[in-house]
């Protein structure tokens, strides 16, 4: 615990370090005016932007510090906008929005309790299982959508305030699940040491099983999240999230083997993506030399994590 | 085997996150030449009724900001697009950033390029939308902060833009089903008004794929010799374009025509032909006049292609933006010239 305030810190202080260098290039940049970046217009877009790999990210916690990994999680996101939209669709009005979030949401756990029941009842490895279950679930959603984008209807989205609040909710969720109650501590037995958390009586199957639905779920939520944004279903939708997920989750210190690891390190993970991707943006940097620079920040980050552990007493 | 596992996971992502998605727009192998871009008054063989208005000489009173915002920039056209934009800034000493999401279809990502030219308080916003519905929230956003937004090339849909109260400035696009057809009859000339004609679409339920398709249904309703024996999306891309057309192969052997929505697919046809052992045997007509495409209408693998200058359109949004801002009135709707492009007009 000690070692994790720690490095916590160390990681809160990188994301300072990234803020403010942003704050003095887009000030440079209004030829030393006010700096676009900490406007507030601009801080809530920042928020905004990465609310979706935040939300899919807080899931994929549970499941790395579990022992597992789910690459689905994308898919199973356009899965979801896609259930969301045809549902809302077909039933007008307010109850079909309801109607279609909580089909969204159901889709959701039921293709994590999909991917969790294959992982705990066959032994195939997580990697192998979410890998085929990325496709199953990104075929599903264009069956779905007939290959189409699917427009809400009468929709005004854009409001920032509801994809926030869903973001600070699932975050709230899941570090107050991993850190106050017996089931998140059984899943950093679980991750720990599979043998060692069968033989002190913990359902490691159930546990398991509960990270996979509980990542399906954020992902329905992040999916969730695209709607209120984009007032549409859409197959395509983010494509490439859980590994940008992953990514926040191990930039946030959480081991890969399992075991160990917080959110809060995560929502760190990922706000350091996301002030990247923005503040280059408002730099107007290149595409292109983003991935690079965004790339470098995310091997740099876990190299220098390792070496200060190696070193570590 | 956590080991492995972890560096297999970790190469994974240093792969993605490096080098670009794993499904990146196969557009690597278009090395692009710089061309010079046709000067602004030049194409305009025809007096089409939104043409390019003439502003005048533009001499903008400050050196506005304005952002052009793509669907990507791994795609020529945008290269092409955000070339004449910037000549065109520069002439009129402009501050121009242009910026693109980094796949085509990621309109989530090109919502945030729009939020961040809101917050960098740019004078006008030039979009080519990745989507015709769901960037309306975002521009929204720039209605309500003041600034005017003109779309160019992909047309945001008009009634959903309408329902939800954005105001857009112009339309600057090419008349996509005029040129389609344009195409579309010089290959059912060529193939002497008779056989099996096929066509390669763009993406269904996108704009421009569904104007296109419908510039070639034009064209085949007035040759009555000509048969269609399918017609397939093949989702603007290239190996796509191979796969679906080597399929169509399969199912119809005596197809001696065929339209592609775009040149990328036109090249993945022409290599399922080749690979088939019947280069010469199939017509290929394309659309976008690619510099990846002018090789191959030199061989003639490739028939024709339609150039549809994005150039102009990065060139005129730029210049509606300023005449604009300097209090001139802007048509609702402006086209650009396209181009039919043969062999004697390659590059």
């Amino acid at each position: 615990m000690q070692w994790l305030n720690y490095r916590a810190l160390g990681m809160l202080i990188a994301l300072a370090v990234i803020c403010g260098v942003m704050t003095v290039l887009t000030s440079w940049r209004n030829d030393w005016g006010p700096p676009t970046f900490v406007s507030d217009v601009n801080l809530r877009n920042v928020l905004l932007q990465c609310s979706i790999t935040t939300v899919a990210a807080a899931g994929m916690t549970l499941v790395i510090i579990g022992g597992g990994i789910d690459l689905s999680v994308g898919s199973v996101l356009a899965l979801c906008t896609v259930a969301l939209a045809v549902v809302a669709r077909a039933l007008p009005g307010a109850p079909g929005i309801g109607a279609g979030v909580a089909g969204c949401l159901i889709a959701g756990a039921a293709f994590g309790l999909l991917n969790g029941l294959l992982i705990v009842r066959t032994g195939a490895p997580p990697f192998i299982v979410t890998l085929g279950t990325l496709l199953v679930g990104r075929g599903l959603a264009y069956v779905l959508a007939d290959g189409q984008t699917i427009h809400a209807q009468g929709v005004t989205a854009g409001a920032s305030a509801p994809p926030l609040l869903i973001t600070v909710g699932v975050v709230a969720a899941c570090h107050l699940f991993l850190s106050l109650t017996p089931t998140g501590r059984y899943v950093y037995a679980t991750g720990g040491s599979e043998e060692a958390a069968r033989l002190s009586g913990v359902p490691i199957g159930r546990v398991r099983l509960l990270t996979y639905v509980a990542s399906g779920l954020c992902a329905a939520l992040g999916a969730v999240i695209y709607w209120l944004r984009m007032a549409a279903g859409n197959p395509l939708a983010q494509d490439g999230l859980e590994l940008y997920a992953i990514a926040a989750v191990i930039v946030g210190g959480t081991s890969l083997s399992g075991g160990q690891g917080d959110i809060l390190g995560t929502v760190i993970g990922a706000l350091i993506m996301g002030v990247l991707a923005n503040g280059l943006g408002l730099l107007t940097v290149p595409d292109y030399w983003q991935k690079v620079i965004i790339g470098t920040v995310i091997v740099l980050a876990v190299a220098g994590d390792r070496l200060r552990r190696r070193r570590a007493p | 085997m956590r080991m492995t596992l972890t560096l297999f996971v970790l190469a994974g992502i240093g792969l993605a996150v490096l080098g670009g998605c794993p499904k990146a727009p196969p557009t690597t192998e278009t090395p692009v030449a710089v061309q010079p871009p046709p000067p602004l008054e030049a194409p305009a063989p025809q007096a089409a009724a939104g043409e390019m208005p003439d502003f005048g000489e533009l001499k903008p009173s400050k050196p506005y900001k304005v952002a052009l915002i793509m669907k990507t920039m791994s795609n020529p056209f945008f290269q092409a697009m955000e070339r004449g934009a910037k000549e065109e800034a520069g002439k009129l000493g402009l501050e121009l950033s242009s910026q693109a999401a980094e796949k085509e279809t990621d309109d989530e990502k090109q919502a945030g390029i729009v939020e961040n030219a809101i917050a960098q308080k740019v004078d006008a916003i030039v979009i080519a939308p990745a989507d015709s519905k769901t960037l309306i929230p975002a521009l929204l956003k720039a209605n309500a902060a003041g600034i005017p937004v003109i779309n160019v090339d992909n047309r945001i849909d008009a009634q959903a833009a309408q329902e939800a109260g954005l105001k857009l400035v112009t339309f600057i696009g090419p008349d996509n089903a005029a040129g389609a057809e344009k195409a579309a009859r010089h290959l059912f000339e060529a193939m002497g008004g008779t056989g099996k004609a096929a066509m390669l679409e763009g993406i269904r339920g996108v704009d421009n794929a569904e104007n296109r398709k419908r510039g070639f249904e034009r064209a085949l309703a007035d040759f009555s010799g000509i048969e269609l024996a399918d017609s397939q999306s093949a989702s603007w891309e290239l190996e796509q374009g191979d796969t679906v057309f080597t399929n169509m192969l399969t199912a119809h052997p005596d197809i001696t025509g065929l339209f592609c929505a775009n040149d990328m697919m036109a090249l993945g046809a022409i290599r399922a032909i080749e690979a088939a052992g019947q280069p010469g045997k199939i017509l290929v007509a394309g659309y976008d006049n690619l510099e990846a495409a002018q090789e191959k209408l030199k061989s003639g693998a490739l028939l024709c292609t339609i150039e549809q200058h994005p150039d102009l359109m990065g060139a005129y949004g730029v210049r509606c933006a300023v005449a604009l801002l300097e209090g001139q009135e802007i048509p609702r709707e402006i086209a650009v010239p396209t181009d039919l492009v043969t062999k004697a007009d390659a590059r």
